[in-house]
């Protein structure tokens, strides 16, 4: 798996910089959070990375409500006790089914929903405190700045040509008129890289952005077309 | 680590060809008005607002010497600690190209433009009701939109004024049960909501919705938003800076700093929907019978 370090320096290239002593960008405070931003926005566009989580996460008693993990965005599957499969639904849905689901209190997680990109709900409350696993799409980089090249980068190699695309254009930004108006290829070819790698999905995971328990399985369609 | 509005203003100034305050305290301070020795007092200048490292406060500078600053810090900093800061300090302090608070104030606005938008965030409130309070109430300060209200774990239906004036043009005078049934947010005030029928007894609210920011923020506030759309929050302060009358407008810039806030909020949005997490789009979607307990 790549780093940052091993990108910034291909961007620098780009932008007819010396990998060594660039003039016009600084490193650390331009390049490699332009890395991070290809990063960000790969994440959107493609639902990677999803990371199974080593650590479990414990859902304390008496609360539906809980916050997602720190560097996460979104759960993807929830496994509970005996890698018990914990199904999601929506709040829509158990509103629909039973006005009064919030007082209703078990020993295990039967559903959980998500609530934004902060927040997940489970149903029903527990009586215990129950450690589930969780997988989740989470933001890629959330060390603090300033980078210093040597963060992972939790995508596979083939994004890495995407990112540099991303970052020489990002750079350029900077420089405004010609120079930024003849980068916007570079930007769409970062855009059609992303695209293709969406495109992967359809083989390995289409049911990944499902939506709730018991709608039809589809196309995500979160993947570009 | 989260990051802050200074990070997000920082990228803005490197951008926008300003320099940024990165030094270190070379003696300690204690809290009070005191006077600071940097190790370089570049970009630091009466008016400025900086992030003081340790036990991190923004300190504003009062006076300036070519070695020193003025400023009146409420904690005591070691040596060593950061000394930081977006300061913007081109044609400070007679003619600036921008200043802090025009900055701070985009990126509220911006912030606040995603979060409308988009509605990545949410959370809960409770919300006191009583006999006394009528039927009408204030939402919760930082709610942008009200999803679902809940007493004592009991859901409460969303209906309109309208259809409750067609059922019974009277439902204004009822008052069994004694507590609410439903909720309207119709031909009331905005930032209200009234319930059905009048509380007849005190009681607490669950009022679940989306959240909004602050309308003024400061430099070591954290993103409401999660981290990940922070790029985003960058271009739409910039497309307000190149959008200004001033030396620095650039139209052509402006437009594509714009167009890529949009594209954001589109991707956000795209990806909310892909997994199921925005509120209140659920009612478009074919209900499905789930397995219920009780």
């Amino acid at each position: 798996m790549s780093t940052i370090a091993d990108i910034e320096g291909r961007v620098l290239d780009r932008l007819e910089e010396d990998r060594l002593t660039p003039k016009f960008w600084s490193v650390q405070n331009e390049i490699r959070p332009f890395i991070v931003e290809a990063m960000n926005e790969a994440v959107l566009i493609t639902g990677n990375p999803e990371i199974r989580r080593n650590a479990a996460t414990t859902l304390a008693i008496n609360t539906n409500l809980f916050s997602l993990p720190a560097g996460a965005i979104a759960i993807v599957t929830m496994e509970g006790p005996g890698a018990l499969s914990i199904r999601k639904c929506s709040m829509w849905d158990l509103d629909m089914k039973k006005s009064t689901w919030e007082q209703d209190t078990g020993v295990v997680p039967k559903y959980w929903f998500p609530y934004g990109l902060t927040k997940f709900g489970i149903y029903p409350q527990l009586t215990q405190a129950v450690q589930v696993v969780l997988t989740t799409v989470d933001i890629p980089v959330t060390a603090a700045r300033p980078y210093t090249g040597l963060e992972s980068i939790p995508f596979t190699e083939e994004f890495d040509e995407g990112f540099e695309e991303y970052g020489a254009h990002a750079a350029r930004v900077k420089e405004g008129g010609v120079e930024m108006a003849q980068s916007m290829k570079e930007y769409g070819r970062f855009l059609d890289s992303m695209g293709e790698m969406s495109k992967f999905e359809i083989r390995k995971e289409s049911l990944r952005f499902s939506r709730t328990a018991g709608l039809p399985a589809q196309v995500s369609p979160v993947e570009i077309k | 680590m989260a990051l802050t509005v200074n990070d997000i203003l920082t990228d803005c100034a490197y951008v926008l060809y300003e320099p940024v305050v990165a030094t270190t305290l070379t003696a300690p301070v204690v809290a009070g008005l005191q006077t600071a020795t940097p190790a370089s007092m570049s970009w630091i200048y009466v008016g400025a607002k900086l992030i003081i490292g340790g036990s991190t406060e923004v300190v504003v500078v009062t006076a300036v010497t070519a070695s020193t600053f003025d400023a009146v810090f409420v904690n005591s900093h070691a040596a060593g600690v950061s000394v930081s800061g977006a300061t913007f300090p081109k044609g400070q302090t007679t003619h600036p190209l921008f200043t802090q608070d025009e900055m701070l104030g985009y990126f509220a606005d911006v912030q606040n433009a995603f979060l409308v938008a988009v509605r990545p965030v949410y959370d809960t409130s409770v919300v006191p009701f009583s006999l006394h309070d009528g039927r009408v109430y204030d939402q919760p300060d930082l709610a942008l939109r009200i999803e679902r209200i809940s007493i004592a774990g009991q859901t409460l239906k969303n209906v309109s004024s309208v259809e409750l004036d067609l059922q019974d043009p009277t439902w204004r005078s009822e008052t069994e049960p004694n507590t609410p049934q439903a909720w309207y947010q119709d031909e009331v005030n905005s930032g209200k909501f009234g319930y059905k029928p009048t509380p007849q007894i005190s009681g607490n609210a669950d009022v679940w919705h989306s959240v909004r920011g602050p309308v003024s923020v400061a430099l070591t506030d954290t993103l409401v938003l999660p981290d990940i759309f922070s790029h985003w929050m960058k271009y739409g302060v910039l497309a307000r800076c190149y959008s200004k009358d001033g030396e620095q407008r650039d139209p052509q810039r402006a437009d594509y700093c714009d167009k890529r806030f949009q594209f954001g909020i589109m991707l956000a949005d795209k990806f909310m929907e892909g997994i199921n997490a925005k509120i209140g789009q659920a009612a478009r979607r074919q209900y499905k019978p789930l397995v219920m307990q009780g």
